[in-house]
């Protein structure tokens, strides 16, 4: 973990020795080259050096204070910090509770961070009312008024600050800083409107904003896992944009899958049609990951059955491990004879894959498993069904005898 | 002037360009350096990392565990990687034809039972002979195979990793116990990145308790203490930077994730070279450049790794003999790329800077050494000037050691005592003296040694990691451990 405060002036004086040193090297090179026509005294040149030891030095001694003075002092402020930090805290929850008066703005480091810290962990009727709290020590406002700064340190710095404190007014100012041209900027500014969306009560107006944020994104360009970081922080607002980034015209490939993603690990049943044409694109990621987002919800409506099932053969082998995964959620005779299909993949993946499925399946996935390691026609496919029905006994064995498992 | 003097001015001149080079260079990764960690910071704050923990959004990682005869370190380090928070991991652990009792040690702190698990041979390796689970540790398992060298072992491990990120560790290793969710954090965020270098620190001089670092201070041998600056120059300036530059060629191998498939797909670690490290990127590196795919490799400067470095200088002399071939060895496979702009600024500054700045600095140092003693024979060696420039050059390195050192700082597991933070000072300037010169020459030898010693290790004594506070040591190392078995195969 790194120190917040510093670096920047650390880099200040890093940019000087830079430029120093590279100007003190072009002054040596041209002392070497007029000593070497005859230009000048080799007097001249020894003074030359003398003098670009002395600057070296110099600023090795500038750089040293400068290291030790903030250690130094860094120690002191650390301490203090977090003793005013605890401090802080206490006045925060005694003005919450009315037992104090609202201390007025602007606030101190120390007194900005416990704030918002409590801001972070307290929601409801308490969160509403340190959200009036930072409206009237003015730190909101504050907030969104570094979002313009010329420095690239402050600017993040109030974006995370706007992130934990999640106000709805923030969010106009940070969707303009989500077209901007940083890309940790952009990162940051998708993080704070998304954790200021999903915080909101599901009653909330929001869609006019929440289509605006979907539209910033196709913008945005932002990586697909930050995307997917953006859209689980939505929570139940995220309908919205993964139903925007499905429908026509589609997003990009990466954005589409980020959609699926989230549209699995936020179990979003209810929309599962929309993901339906997903099995059947072009893409082999988007096609697997639609089968992702089917087997964490846990369910296949029955109309995309035969979907899934084509997926089986399809000329992916990480589609089709995924299939085998996911038609394991169907019940009955009829996804055994498609695992028992599977097993004699070429793909040991595959393989694998349906064998832990049939495992998975219980006493009847152990049968099959039991008998297709003696009666499989492909060697592989017997080896594997013996392989995984040993691992899921040595497992079973495990969780008798109390192992410590992750 | 004469002749002799012109050759003289002329050698001062190009050396002075030579080092003043690699000093501003080293002074811009500095620079570029600090703003990656300030963007770092904002970037995967805490609350960052908690959002993506309560959301479940990371990727499963295995950690490969590669060890020769490391009865001394092993059982410490196995668990400090069990003890590791994140969601989903397992661990790796491969005996590669050790000679000691890191096994049986193994089995017993562990409880492991032989196990005869399928496992799908994506790469070839020396076969194994046994392989265990853990009763204690579901994700723990223990492969013994005949020697075949670390890459050799790490291909194995390969083969046995079930999750789709794998992470490279040194058996005498210790990762910080945030260290994994802030790397995979990479993968996750970016779907491109295929593999991220984390930052190396020694664990020489560290208080441990329960298997983390709870205080840093300065080791008590200078030989030890020289070496905190080395990776902190390499670290917090050199790999940063490159890494900033989008021109990253090594990533170390004592703490490197990857993803599975990438390493699988340019066929694992290449098992006749002792720079697999460097080599596998390089390979990453022509992979996808050649096939114009998107891709970054990246070094991030939080996620670290500890690691402990030689103590005496006989060990430390054979590890930098090995680290020169190894870059050598890298360097030459990958050849071709050395100013083919078909591979960018990787082929057009990169490998060119490895080659002149890294390969063959010992060369030109030692050269310059030698052209200083036969100036002094021919008596055109003016003692004033000579004395100018050598300070020149240390005050030069010197600085860097400061730039390294300052960005340590900024740490909040850095050296807290005011006595280490004078006593680095001082390492900067006392490593000059003989110590730098020793290393150089070791360098230079192993130059021309790379044929000669081709796959060989040397080995390696090791005190072994500190069990528990105080620096107690964990049971000594046999004394003259038999060296590993030379790899086979040629370059």
């Amino acid at each position: 973990m790194w120190r917040r405060s510093g670096e920047s002036v650390f880099g200040a004086l890093v940019l000087l020795v830079l430029v120093v040193e590279a100007a003190l090297l072009a002054f040596l090179t041209r002392g070497f080259a007029l000593r070497l026509i005859g230009a000048i005294p080799s007097l001249r040149l020894e003074a030359t050096v003398s003098w670009a030891v002395s600057t070296t030095a110099l600023l090795l001694v500038v750089l040293v204070v400068y290291v030790i003075g903030y250690h130094h002092l860094s120690g002191i402020w650390q301490r203090r910090d977090l003793g005013q930090l605890q401090a802080w805290g206490e006045t925060w929850v005694k003005v919450l509770h009315g037992d104090a008066p609202l201390p007025q703005g602007p606030l101190s480091g120390p007194a900005e961070e416990a704030l918002l810290a409590l801001r972070e962990i307290l929601h409801g009727d308490e969160g509403i009312l340190l959200q009036d709290m930072l409206r009237d020590t003015g730190l909101a406002a504050d907030l969104v008024k570094r979002l313009t700064s010329r420095f690239l340190v402050r600017r993040l710095v109030a974006l995370e600050g706007l992130a934990r404190a999640r106000l709805l007014e923030a969010v106009d100012p940070l969707f303009v800083s989500l077209d901007g041209k940083e890309p940790a900027v952009r990162l940051l500014a998708a993080r704070a409107i998304a954790r200021t969306l999903g915080g909101l009560a599901l009653g909330e107006p929001d869609e006019g904003r929440t289509l605006r944020f979907a539209a910033s994104l196709r913008r945005a360009e932002l990586p697909k896992g930050v995307v997917d970081e953006v859209l689980l922080l939505l929570e139940g607002r995220a309908k919205h944009l993964i139903r925007d980034l499905l429908r026509d015209p589609p997003a990009s490939a990466a954005l589409r899958r980020a959609a699926l993603e989230a549209l699995g690990r936020l179990a979003l049943l209810d929309m599962l049609p929309i993901a339906a044409p997903a099995l059947t694109d072009s893409d082999g990621e988007v096609r697997a990951a639609a089968l992702r987002a089917i087997l964490r919800i846990g369910y296949i409506p029955p109309d995309l059955l035969p979907r899934v099932a084509a997926l089986l053969r399809d000329p992916l082998e990480f589609v089709r491990l995924h299939a085998a995964r996911a038609i394991n959620l169907v019940p009955g005779k009829t996804a055994l004879d498609a695992l028992v299909e599977c097993l004699g993949d070429s793909s040991w993946y595959v393989r694998r894959s349906a064998a832990e499925a049939l495992a998975l399946r219980g006493p009847d996935g152990d049968a099959v498993l039991e008998e297709m390691s003696r009666t499989h026609e492909d060697r592989f496919a017997r080896d594997m069904a013996a392989q995984v029905r040993a691992d899921a006994r040595a497992q079973a064995a495990d969780r008798l005898s109390g192992g410590v498992r992750r | 002037m004469k002749a002799w003097n012109i050759c003289l001015l002329l050698f001062q001149q190009g050396v002075l360009l030579y080092f003043a080079s690699i000093n501003l260079l080293y002074a811009f990764f500095a620079w570029r350096g600090l703003r990656a960690v300030t963007i770092y910071t904002r970037e995967l704050s805490a609350l960052a990392l908690k959002d993506l923990l309560e959301r479940d959004a990371y990727k499963p990682v295995s950690i490969l565990v590669p060890a020769y005869n490391e009865q001394g370190s092993i059982v410490a380090s196995v668990r400090s990687f069990l003890n590791l928070q994140f969601p989903q991991f397992e661990v790796i652990v491969v005996s590669d034809g050790s000679t000691d009792e890191s096994v049986s040690r193994m089995v017993a702190a562990f409880a492991l039972v032989e196990d005869d698990r399928l496992v799908r041979r994506a790469i070839e390796h020396r076969p194994e002979l046994r392989s265990f689970r853990s009763l204690r540790h579901p994700n723990l398992t223990v492969v013994e195979k005949q020697n075949g060298g670390k890459a050799d072992a790490l291909n194995c491990a390969l083969n046995y990793a079930r999750f789709p990120i794998v992470c490279a560790v040194d058996a005498d290793s210790m990762l910080d116990v945030e260290a994994l969710l802030r790397a995979t954090r990479l993968f996750v965020q970016d779907e491109s990145v295929v593999a991220v270098g984390g930052t190396i620190r020694l664990l020489n001089g560290a208080r441990l308790s329960q298997g983390r670092v709870s205080e840093l201070r300065l080791p008590s041998r200078w030989i030890e203490r020289f070496q905190v600056l080395e990776y902190a120059r390499a670290f917090f300036t050199g790999r940063a930077g490159w890494s900033a530059a989008g021109a990253l060629l090594i990533i170390s191998g004592a703490f490197g994730l990857f993803r599975r498939d990438a390493v699988l797909l340019v066929g694992g670690y290449r098992p006749d070279t002792v720079g697999e490290d460097m080599e596998l990127v390089m390979r990453l590196h022509r992979h996808f450049r050649e096939r114009k795919l998107p891709y970054r490799v990246l070094s991030s400067p939080d996620p670290i790794c500890w690691t402990e470095a030689p103590a005496d200088m006989n060990t430390l002399r054979k590890q930098r003999n090995r680290w020169q071939r190894g870059l050598l060895e890298a360097l030459w496979i990958h050849r071709v790329m050395f100013l083919n702009p078909r591979y960018g600024r990787l082929g057009m500054i990169a490998v060119p800077y490895f080659w002149i700045f890294e390969a063959f600095s010992p060369v030109v140092e030692v050269l310059g050494y030698v052209f200083l003693v036969v100036s002094f024979l021919v008596g055109d060696l003016f003692p004033e000037f000579a004395l100018l420039f050598l300070l020149l050059a240390v005050l030069y390195g010197m600085l860097l050691s400061q730039l390294a050192a300052g960005i340590e700082m900024l740490l909040l597991s850095r050296y807290d005592r005011m006595r280490d933070r004078v006593l680095l000072f001082a390492t900067g300037f006392i490593e000059f003296l003989g110590y730098r010169q020793l290393l150089t020459w070791e360098r230079f030898v192993a130059t021309f040694q790379v044929r000669a010693k081709h796959g060989k290790w040397g080995a390696m004594n090791r005190l072994g990691i500190p069990l528990e506070d105080h620096g107690t040591l964990a049971v000594a190392p046999p004394k003259n451990a038999p060296e590993p078995a030379p790899r086979p195969g040629k370059a």
